[in-house]
């Protein structure tokens, strides 16, 4: 049986549109652009409906938008293939939803200095590791790195008083607080860790075909 | 059902593509954990 992977769809399609516009020397572009286009709108389908029937969608969403808004800055860990990374991503954000809706009466009558104390802990974090490029795509100088680098500081300073001036009793604030703490772990050695296990524990059959990264 | 795709269509889909690869080319994909290998320059 052919084996299907987002990789060869990303391939199939992108090779159709560079013949379809007559421009084949583009198609590896296009073909990367589709990877990224059909990977991305398979997980967030999986990762929506999943967390709607779980009544957690409102958390899951702030998690995501802030998650994505900082990877893409600071970078962090990674799964070495795409299936790996819809079963983690999914795992992940569903739990660290459900988790934040659990605790929420509690959250919600905590003192204002205890979200500053996580803030600052998180920025600590960003400070120390970011920005972490991926390894098959590293960054291209110093001076795009450090760029990067305060993108990354200035963005997690904006949220962080975004989720102060919302207010302990606010669920979005803490909802932002978590994903910022979540992000920032990913980027220190155990957070490495933490991804490298879920991904060596889903390794049921490696083999070619996606990018090790 | 191919032949009912336009030219256009493929045009404004292959320009949305170019973007998004350009857009992920240097930095880290916002919705993946997989990072999928960026076409070779040739």
């Amino acid at each position: 049986m052919r084996e299907v992977s987002v990789h060869k769809m990303g391939q199939a399609v992108g090779a159709y549109v560079a013949k379809k516009v007559s421009k084949a020397e583009q198609a590896a572009l296009l073909a990367y652009g589709a990877e990224i286009l059909i990977g991305s709108a398979i997980k967030l389908s999986v990762l929506f409906s999943l967390t709607a029937v779980l009544g957690v969608l409102p958390e899951v969403a702030v998690l995501l938008l802030v998650t994505g808004l900082l990877r893409t800055l600071s970078g962090g860990a990674h799964c070495s293939a795409y299936y790996r990374c819809l079963v983690t991503s999914v795992f992940i954000l569903t739990a660290l939803g459900y988790m934040i809706k659990t605790v929420q009466p509690f959250t919600g009558s905590l003192p204002p200095v205890v979200l500053c104390g996580i803030t600052l802990i998180s920025i600590y974090l960003y400070w120390r590791y970011a920005p972490q490029a991926p390894i098959n795509k590293p960054f291209k100088s110093k001076k795009m790195e450090l760029a990067f680098r305060w993108y990354t500081l200035i963005a997690v300073v904006m949220l962080s008083i975004l989720s102060i001036t919302l207010g302990t009793d606010n669920p979005v604030s803490w909802t932002m607080v978590f994903a910022l703490l979540w992000q920032a772990f990913t980027l220190t050695p155990a957070g490495h860790r933490l991804i490298g296990s879920l991904d060596i524990l889903l390794t049921l059959k490696q083999k070619g075909g996606e990018a090790k990264c | 059902m191919l032949k009912f795709i336009s030219k256009p269509v493929c045009q404004g889909l292959a320009a949305m593509l170019a973007l998004i690869a350009v857009m992920n080319i240097g930095t880290t994909s916002m919705f993946l954990f997989y990072q999928p290998e960026p076409p070779k320059k040739s």
